[in-house]
């Protein structure tokens, strides 16, 4: 479906980068609070992850999609949070902090290698 | 007047949505009261939920006071919002208490320069069908961030004159190219 491949021309979706290619990336940016960038989940098909420099740390959060009233959904709390796609999802963390350390601020560029 | 279209997502705007408290809540459980919680959605009545938010649960009351905040990027003239409130039941399916189902259009912008520009407003709970009985209300208070240029001190009345530009992105996905709104600062 469309909510599942939408994100891919956004500037801060980095696509099938490693954990440790996700670290580098935001370490080179860094340190801001609320740098990020979201990636496709390497151990996790069809998950995402949302990678976040907050607080002199950089965490992963596990994207989830699960089914709602036959709508696929996305959520990184366990749904308590749920999104039609990860572009809602961005938006709502820039404005609002949730369960997250910090509100996103500033997204990661891609650097060619 | 090309103001908006750079940095902002064409005709999207920030709305702060203060849920205050349920009054007077229907009571479901034939032992003691409800445990409430309000979810606030998102939604384009064509494309269906965009967002969905969920206040904590308060426990044993039919007066819950969540005094919870969220913020939304929404379209004013395309979207709506719906607060729906629940009993939360462990063993059960939560049981429904009520709704609110609001157009975006028509709510204020704060006046940062105003110290109490606009107070909260008791809706009241409906039911969603024949068989929902519900009861009471549930108070909230929406407002939009004046846009985010900082210059934009004139509110209410450029959101009733529609500049030409803003149907444009109704049309398409474009909308999600357009780069990420910068957030005002505070």
């Amino acid at each position: 479906p469309l909510s599942h491949t939408i994100h891919r021309t956004q500037p801060w979706f980095h696509g099938r980068i490693s954990r440790k290619v996700a670290h580098s990336t935001i370490e080179k940016q860094g340190p801001v609070d609320g740098l990020f960038l979201l990636r496709d989940s390497q151990s996790n098909p069809k998950t995402f992850v949302l990678t976040l420099y907050c607080q002199q740390k950089i965490r992963h959060f596990q994207i989830l999609p699960s089914e709602d009233n036959g709508q696929l959904v996305f959520s990184l709390d366990d749904g308590n949070t749920k999104f039609c796609d990860l572009i809602q999802l961005v938006e709502f963390y820039l404005l609002n902090r949730g369960i997250l350390p910090c509100k996103l601020k500033h997204h990661c560029s891609q650097v060619s290698l | 007047e090309v103001r908006g279209l750079s940095t902002q997502q064409q005709g999207s705007r920030i709305l702060r949505v203060k849920v205050f408290a349920g009054i007077g809540l229907a009571k479901k459980d034939i032992l003691g009261a409800s445990d409430p919680y309000a979810r606030v959605s998102l939604y384009d009545p064509i494309n269906g939920e965009l967002t969905s938010v969920q206040t904590k649960t308060i426990k044993k009351t039919l007066d819950p006071k969540w005094n919870e905040e969220f913020y939304f990027s929404v379209h004013p003239k395309q979207h709506r919002l719906l607060f729906e409130v629940f009993d939360e039941n462990r063993l059960t399916r939560d049981d429904f208490l009520g709704q609110v189902d609001v157009p975006l259009q028509y709510f204020p912008t704060e006046n940062p320069d105003l110290e109490t520009p606009f107070a909260f407003r008791d809706f009241l709970l409906l039911p969603r069908s024949y068989k929902s009985r519900v009861k009471g209300h549930l108070r909230l208070k929406m407002t939009y961030l004046p846009n985010s240029n900082g210059e934009d001190d004139n509110t209410e009345e450029s959101e009733e004159s529609e500049p030409s530009w803003e149907i444009l992105d109704q049309q398409d996905i474009n909308v999600h190219q357009q780069q990420l709104p910068l957030l005002p600062s505070g």
